[in-house]
């Protein structure tokens, strides 16, 4: 997936989503991180086709999706954050739809093992936050498409169904990803590259490979830090700190912290 | 692209023929339409009859009209957020637009077929009132269907509910008012312009209007008949330009 963009702007009305965006990314999974308000969602729906940009360009693949919304929308799925539904119908018609227009493999694999026939006739309305996601998960991956957009897609499962859909992701080889989250762990096990922004602007993009030449490091505290460890800021229990790999194995011998490793995008967040 | 079409119809009839809602809705409008049927056998008088169905005409414009078309546009109308679900699933924005377009043609076409049938009914009885009144009542409902169309692209159910059962039932009332009042003032013909618009906003009304209440409309029944398919699938064709290329939609 190739993903270009230039000088690329959003306003709604006087608030401004996205500024001077440029991007130029070829990969197989690109992972959009920042803060809430930071403008991920605006991105992603101009991405689709959804939102066209106030100034500037956004192309994938060579085209632009909001000028090109037939061929965007048959090249994309979308999930989106907040599960929403508003119509009467069951899960299995989801199921039903998604045997027309489907990936088979990948339908039957949300039906059986992510077991979402055991909730195949609950109306989509019912079906508790986690669910309604299991749901729009099902479609945004299974329907034939070649780039999947998800928008934060694990923000209500369970740690057993992340680690099942998570772990599909990955393994899929055929399809290309874009997605958000706010869990960087969660975007280093999925991305290849990354896209920070804030405030509607790009903090960093880039490879992680291109983050840990910094030499810094990820130190999960225990208790005050130890004297002498150089720390750029922490949040919660985990600090960032530039050091060296044999100063924090020393560290852990010792008992002063209880692990440490190689920065990745979280320092971002602060 | 067929296949897209065919699959957005099934999706958005799901649920839509539910019974909970459907035997209530045609309860109401079997019951008001068999009691007119009744009363309109039982008169000897032709004038009656014309009178009786003009009844229809009322009731049908001002009360079975809105009642029908907003439980259809209450079927398809849909959040920014499930029509970008739907497009997701359904691959094609021109797909969605008509499937929309098509389930609610087909909610409200056993409606129409009733409907037409108590027309049919009604007006063999008479040699004044012909079948154009069934032709003008098809008119009227594609009119009322198109706006509702255009109301859903709003991306809120309940805008897109009450502005149409505001629409379908103020604009029908304003023909019947308009008429009703020039002729106490003493004006019984209208100019082209009004009478198009009066025909726009309530076909069979105009046409009873023309043919029996001795109103001298400047259109006849087949240019305001015409101006109202033109004026609809000029709406009809807004909708759908509006909803393939302008629509923002945001996740």
């Amino acid at each position: 997936m190739k993903i270009e963009a230039r000088g690329l702007y959003k306003w709604f009305g006087l608030t401004r989503a996205l500024v001077d965006i440029n991007l130029s990314i070829e990969s197989h999974r690109v992972v959009v991180m920042g803060p809430n308000g930071s403008g991920k969602s605006t991105l992603l729906s101009i991405l689709f086709g959804g939102l066209s940009p106030s100034k500037g360009y956004l192309r994938v693949n060579g085209y632009e999706p909001y000028r090109n919304r037939e061929r965007a929308i048959k090249d994309m799925t979308i999930v989106f954050e907040r599960p929403y539904f508003d119509v009467d119908a069951k899960v299995k018609d989801v199921y039903t739809v998604l045997r027309d227009v489907g990936n088979s493999d990948c339908t039957e694999f949300f039906w059986d093992v992510v077991n979402v026939k055991s909730i195949s006739t609950k109306i989509l309305p019912e079906l508790s936050s986690g669910q309604k996601q299991l749901v729009q998960l099902m479609q945004g991956l299974c329907r034939e498409s070649k780039i999947k957009i998800l928008d934060e897609p694990f923000s209500h499962l369970d740690p057993s169904m992340v680690e099942k859909i998570g772990k599909f992701i990955v393994e899929d080889s055929k399809n290309e990803y874009v997605i958000t989250t706010h869990i960087p762990e969660e975007a280093e096990w999925l991305g290849e590259y990354f896209v920070v922004l804030k405030n509607g602007s790009i903090v960093w993009q880039g490879r992680l490979e291109d983050m840990w030449r910094s030499e810094l490091y990820e130190v999960y505290l225990r208790g005050k830090p130890p004297a002498g460890l150089k720390i750029l800021f922490s949040i919660g229990y985990v600090a960032i700190a530039k050091s060296t790999e044999e100063e924090l194995i020393e560290l852990t011998k010792k008992g002063l912290i209880t692990g440490y490793r190689r920065s990745g995008v979280r320092k971002f967040y602060v | 692209m067929f296949r897209n079409i065919k699959t957005s119809i099934k999706w958005y009839l799901k649920g839509l023929f539910s019974l909970k809602l459907i035997i209530p809705l045609y309860f109401i409008v079997l019951f008001f339409d068999v009691l007119f049927y009744v009363h309109i056998a039982s008169l000897t008088d032709p004038r009656s009859r014309i009178t009786s169905l003009f009844s229809i005409i009322v009731t049908t414009s001002l009360f079975l009209n809105p009642l029908i078309l907003a439980s259809g546009i209450a079927h398809v109308a849909r959040t920014k957020d499930m029509t970008v679900y739907e497009l997701s699933m359904i691959s094609s924005w021109l797909s969605l637009a008509l499937g929309r377009l098509i389930a609610l043609l087909l909610y409200i076409t056993p409606y129409l077929v009733i409907q037409l049938i108590l027309l049919y009914l009604s007006t063999t009885a008479s040699n004044i009132i012909g079948a154009e009144i069934m032709l003008l009542t098809i008119a009227m409902l594609l009119f009322y269907c198109s706006l509702g169309m255009l109301l859903t692209i709003s991306g809120s159910r309940v805008i897109a509910v009450i502005g149409l059962s505001m629409t379908t039932l103020l604009l029908p009332i304003s023909t019947w008012i308009l008429v009703s009042i020039s002729q106490l003032n003493g004006i019984t013909s209208f100019d082209t312009m009004t009478s198009i618009m009066l025909y726009l906003f309530n076909p069979p009304m105009a046409y009873m209007f023309d043919k029996v209440y001795g109103v001298e409309l400047s259109a006849s029944w087949i240019q305001g008949g015409s101006t109202t398919v033109l004026v609809s699938l000029f709406l009809l064709t807004l909708y759908i330009y509006i909803f393939t290329k302008k629509q923002e939609l945001k996740i």
